[in-house]
């Protein structure tokens, strides 16, 4: 049977769009992932898991007999929190003030709160009481 | 920041430069909702400062600096409103007035 010439047309735009269809699947599935290493560097201690603060400025790497409280804007440990007891796991809390801690072996479950302490410089802006009092209480208003 | 928070803060340490931190700094809280350019300086006249001093001190660039310097530090130790308390170094998160004690004492009993 002759084919028309409207049949062919009709079978050309279905391939074209059966080719646009696929080529679209292949670009979602292999999309292009750019990466750039930031940080590499060696610890003090094997790192058993790892949680991240909200705003990707600290992580809490958890290891054998510390936590490491890394600054990935220093580059650097800041600080150390000593562990009692045996760890697997580690997450924190979505207000950053609490480490949740599990081991899987005794069963545990650890909660630790803690405090981010800022060395805020005194002295610049106006002081009531003693440069070197023991405590200090640093205030930011806005006056509106 | 609300718009006329800088330039309060400017007047509040210009009338630090004559010893007069304090009571201005009670009257611009106290008209937190009035504060325009006119008001402050009316303010500031009511603090009774002297105000071709004051003037002075309000345009002085070191002034200036110490706010841009604190907005810094502000967003350095994430404040996100304020006001904003710190003990320490330790932001308070209970602000009433016998949690602040109790951090008081807690931080004094550190020392000890």
């Amino acid at each position: 049977m002759k084919k028309s010439l409207s049949h062919y047309f009709l079978l050309s735009i279905t391939i074209t769009f059966f080719l646009f269809l696929l080529l679209g699947i292949n670009e979602s599935v292999f999309a292009k992932v750019e990466s750039k290493v930031l940080i590499n560097v060696t610890l003090d201690e094997a790192p058993e898991d790892i949680t991240v603060s909200s705003d990707g400025a600290t992580a809490y790497i958890l290891c054998a007999k510390n936590i490491l409280i890394y600054s990935t804007q220093e580059n650097k440990v800041i600080d150390t929190i000593p562990l009692t007891g045996k760890f697997s796991q580690i997450a924190l809390s979505p207000d950053g003030g609490k480490l949740f801690l599990t081991g899987a072996k005794k069963k545990q479950l650890s909660i630790i709160q803690i405090s981010q302490v800022y060395d805020i410089e005194i002295g610049r802006s106006p002081v009531i009481g003693k440069a070197d009092a023991p405590v200090s209480v640093f205030a930011f208003l806005d006056y509106q | 920041m609300h718009k006329f928070a800088e330039k309060a803060s400017i007047a509040a340490l210009a009338a630090a430069k004559q010893n007069k931190y304090q009571e201005i700094t009670k009257i611009l809280l106290k008209n937190y909702k009035n504060l325009n350019d006119k008001t402050i300086t009316e303010y500031a006249e009511e603090t009774g400062l002297d105000m071709e001093k004051f003037d002075k001190s309000c345009n002085d660039l070191s002034i200036k600096k110490i706010v841009r310097q604190d907005m810094d530090l502000g967003r350095k130790v994430k404040v996100r409103g304020v006001p904003a308390i710190f003990i320490n170094g330790m932001t308070v998160k209970k602000r009433s007035l016998k949690d602040l004690s109790q951090m008081v004492e807690s931080e004094l009993k550190k020392t000890k």
